[in-house]
């Protein structure tokens, strides 16, 4: 395995409205962001800033009003835009896997987890009976006391925090090597959320996965990120290193940002940033 | 934005509302429109094909078509019109009950409405005019109760999954009463929807009258009406096969029309629908 | 003075129809619980643990199955219509949700104006007056006043909800998970305002939450509710990560860092870390 390999270059992406013909005011500017293999890049910002947008666009999945107009996208040594868009579309399901914020939508309610699973790997050339194990193991891996229990389950018996690791899961399966991870502690209750956060943890060191970590909460990026890019109406205003970040912000927003966030732990943490 | 302003912006919401009206007007205005009195008999006229003074030509008895068209749309929107406002009051008024007070209020009220769904509309028409003998207000009786009670359940639904919404809640202890909750939070809404689903419901109901009708059970012969009409030009369809088409493009025309309305009129009402790019 | 006291407040529910018992939930068993006059209480637990049901009883939403729930020393259950108007004017909600929580039909104006008029007289210019002045008090233009919930962001519909909260000079508010799915930055104005508000106003609050760092800072008493039943109550948050109840130390323990890992050895050093 090769530590440290960019497994996601975002260079000069720009979003815009598809009307008319890309030439809108953009509504993701001119951003750049890497992922390496092992390592979590933290993308923050505020709700409506452009974050969820440049996930999709990552995963060629932008709705249709909405459209890449400049910038490159390389996933894995292969560039965005050159393939055929179904041959794209299998590269990308195979390299990338994504957890989604609202993970009951994401499922089909009339199908169990176990079809569901069984249909994304045959969809990528993974079939038989040794799949079955292997699905077995890695829902053990994800802390699932009774994976045939899981499987054999409609989305709606199991809650929210158990259909993301589901997503977790099947990325696993998948092999894939880089994980975008779309809000994921939003409206799961604070254990669930630690555990969601520990389980991307251990992917990433024990599975050499990069992540990409989307997310407006400062204490999720601080509990899991190496790099931090903040966004802010569109535009990359301020990227480096987590501790850098923390210990000496450059942009005023940036300030605000943790200090609503350190206000959360008492006024002894606050008064360390104003130092 | 009104809700008129929002459906001219829409083609094809303004051309089924232009057609919508087209038809209002028709019936409202029949004998101000129509040329000749549509009960008139000519035989020495009788199948004259489309001519400058009969421009969709006459009948087998020598009535002129377009007349009968133009007076045949009073008697179907009509009735169709007391069939909607029969529906809608009956339902509204027994699906808020039910939704809003629950309990056993709205068991009873369900089972009461059970009952009335396992009717089907012919089957409980013919019994009807069996009973009360053949007509209009025994098609129009017939119809109403065999809907109402579909339209009571939906609007229960609707009251039902409003009445736990946080807003209501949020109203509760805002110290609005009962009453006020019901009238300003439930029925507005409901309402609009009300509104759509009858609009799309025109049609249907328009094509059981005239269903009934082309039967011989509901208006008598002489009467103009597009399903009677057409169960007349039946022996004459190889002849003259015109006296079918023009009931039966009516017929088509105005259920399209208002369908497309209520397609239209569902975007129209919906309060965030619009404006949200601006 | 104790504005509120619970005592053994019990809720079931059943499942199951007409024939035959279902299984039965205890949503909420035997909780006492009081708010001072004034006072801030915190009330966490994970999802499910019955908080939300608590306080729907508590708002008079929902009848206990057992137990008494005393307002100004009178039980709900005894209370006359006199008594429910004055208890309506006097304790407001502020929900989780906040674009559920308003009339999507509705401009800002009649939202806010709605817990005005059903107990003053006010209208016209006098009740627009006073709508402007509350969405000045929660930072909002006044020239919001006629758009609909649907122009507005989530952390402004949230300011619209207590604002209408507000309207009446309430003495408590329940907030039901009323920061939980905000933005950072939005949710640290919020608490901000919410707090102004109290040492304006000396209104007390019901602070339902999941989330520890939020009651620590907030609240005066936190009590913790887990399977329907208060495991515990506790006045100082500092050291619930040792403290005796499993359901509160798990709680503190799932409390996500300030710092990131490199520099909270660091911050701990100079005695930062921890909740205060």
């Amino acid at each position: 395995m090769s530590c440290g390999k960019t497994v996601l270059e975002i260079n000069g992406l720009r979003v815009s409205l598809a009307k008319p013909c890309c030439q809108g005011p953009p509504l993701v500017d001119d951003v750049s962001l890497t992922v390496a293999r092992g390592q979590v890049t933290g993308l923050i910002g505020e709700s409506g800033c452009g974050k969820s947008l440049t996930c999709l666009a990552v995963m060629d999945l932008l709705p249709q009003a909405i459209c890449r107009s400049d910038g490159s996208i390389t996933l894995a040594g292969a560039p965005l835009g050159e393939a055929s868009v179904s041959q794209w579309r299998c590269f990308r399901g195979r390299r990338a896997a994504m957890v989604l914020q609202n993970p009951m939508s994401c499922f089909d309610p009339i199908f169990t987890i176990g079809q569901h699973i069984r249909e994304t790997l045959a969809a990528h050339g993974l079939k038989g009976s040794d799949c079955k194990g292997r699905v077995r193991s890695t829902l053990a891996e994800l802390d699932f006391d009774h994976p045939d229990e899981i499987l054999s389950a409609y989305p709606f018996q199991l809650s929210g925090g158990m259909l993301q690791r589901v997503m977790v899961s099947l990325a696993l399966l998948l092999e894939a090597e880089l994980l975008i991870v779309d809000e994921p502690t939003t409206d799961l209750d604070v254990i669930v959320q630690a555990r969601i956060l520990d389980l991307i943890d251990r992917l990433r060191r024990e599975k050499n996965v990069g992540v990409l970590l989307v997310t407006h909460d400062l204490s999720v990026i601080a509990r899991l990120a190496d790099q931090v890019a903040v966004m802010k109406e569109g535009r990359i205003i301020e990227s480096g290193p987590v501790a850098d970040i923390f210990s000496g912000p450059g942009e005023p927003y940036t300030r605000a940002l943790l200090s609503a966030h350190f206000s959360l732990y008492g006024p002894s943490i606050a008064r360390e940033i104003r130092a | 934005m009104t809700v008129l302003h929002r459906l001219f912006k829409r083609r094809l919401a303004a051309v089924a509302l232009i057609l919508a009206g087209a038809i209002l007007l028709l019936a409202v205005a029949a004998p101000l429109i129509a040329p000749y009195d549509p009960n008139n008999v000519v035989l020495e006229e009788k199948l004259s094909p489309p001519s400058s003074t009969h421009w969709l030509g006459t009948d087998h008895l020598g009535r002129d078509i377009l007349s009968r068209l133009i007076y045949g749309t009073r008697v179907s929107v009509g009735s169709v019109a007391a069939i909607i406002a029969c529906i809608l009051a009956l339902g509204f008024v027994v699906g808020c009950l039910s939704g809003y007070a629950g309990g056993v209020i709205d068991a009873a009220l369900m089972r009461f409405c059970d009952v009335f769904l396992t009717f089907p509309t012919f089957i409980l028409a013919m019994f009807l005019i069996g009973v009360l003998g053949t007509g209009l207000t025994n098609v129009i009786i017939a119809i109403v109760l065999t809907h109402w009670a579909w339209y009571a359940r939906l609007i229960r639904g609707f009251v039902l999954s409003l009445k736990n919404r946080d807003y209501i809640l949020a109203a509760r202890v805002a110290g609005t009463p009962r009453i006020k909750i019901v009238l300003h939070h439930i029925v507005p809404p409901v309402f609009a929807q009300l509104v759509i689903l009858a609009t799309m419901d025109i049609g249907h109901m328009m094509l059981h009258v005239s269903g009934l009708s082309f039967l011989g059970l509901g208006v008598t012969p002489p009467t103009p009406e597009w399903g009677v009409m057409i169960n007349d030009a039946r022996q004459f369809i190889w002849s003259s096969p015109r006296l079918i088409v023009y009931p039966g493009l009516m017929i088509f025309v105005t259920v399209m029309s208002f369908n497309l309305l209520g397609d239209a009129l569902r975007d129209a009402l919906d309060p965030t629908a619009g404006d949200k790019e601006s | 003075m104790n504005l509120l006291e619970l005592d053994k407040v019990t809720k079931i529910y059943h499942r199951g129809g007409w024939f035959g018992r279902g299984a039965s939930v205890e949503a909420v068993m035997d909780v006492s619980l009081a708010v001072p006059e004034g006072g801030s209480v915190g009330l966490i637990g994970r999802s499910g643990a019955g908080k939300s049901t608590l306080g729907r009883m508590i708002l008079g939403l929902e009848r206990p199955d057992s137990g008494t729930i005393r307002y100004r020393g009178q039980d709900l259950q005894t209370f006359t219509k006199q008594d429910w108007k004055l208890f309506r004017r006097e304790v407001q909600v502020v929900f989780q949700n906040a674009l559920g929580s308003v009339n999507p039909r509705w401009p800002v104006k009649d939202i806010i104006a709605e817990p005005v008029r059903n107990f003053t007289r006010l209208a016209g210019a006098g009740l627009r007056a006073r709508v402007e002045d509350l969405l000045r008090l929660v930072g909002l233009s006044p020239t919001d006043a006629d758009k609909y919930a649907h122009q507005f962001s989530g952390g402004q519909l949230q300011r619209i909800c207590i604002a209408r909260a507000l309207a009446l000079q309430p003495r408590l508010i329940v907030l039901d998970e009323a920061v939980s799915s905000l933005d950072m930055l939005i949710q640290a104005q919020i608490l901000k305002l919410l707090r102004d508000l109290r040492d304006e106003t000396g209104v007390s609050y019901l602070f339902v939450s999941h989330d520890i760092r939020v009651v620590a800072g907030f609240c005066n008493v936190v009590a913790v509710m887990h399977q329907g039943r208060i495991t515990s109550q506790v006045t100082d948050l500092s050291r619930a990560e040792e403290a005796d109840d499993p359901v509160l130390r798990q709680l503190a323990a799932s409390v996500l860092p300030a710092w990131p890992k490199n520099l909270a050895k660091a911050a701990r050093t100079s005695g930062a870390a921890g909740l205060r």
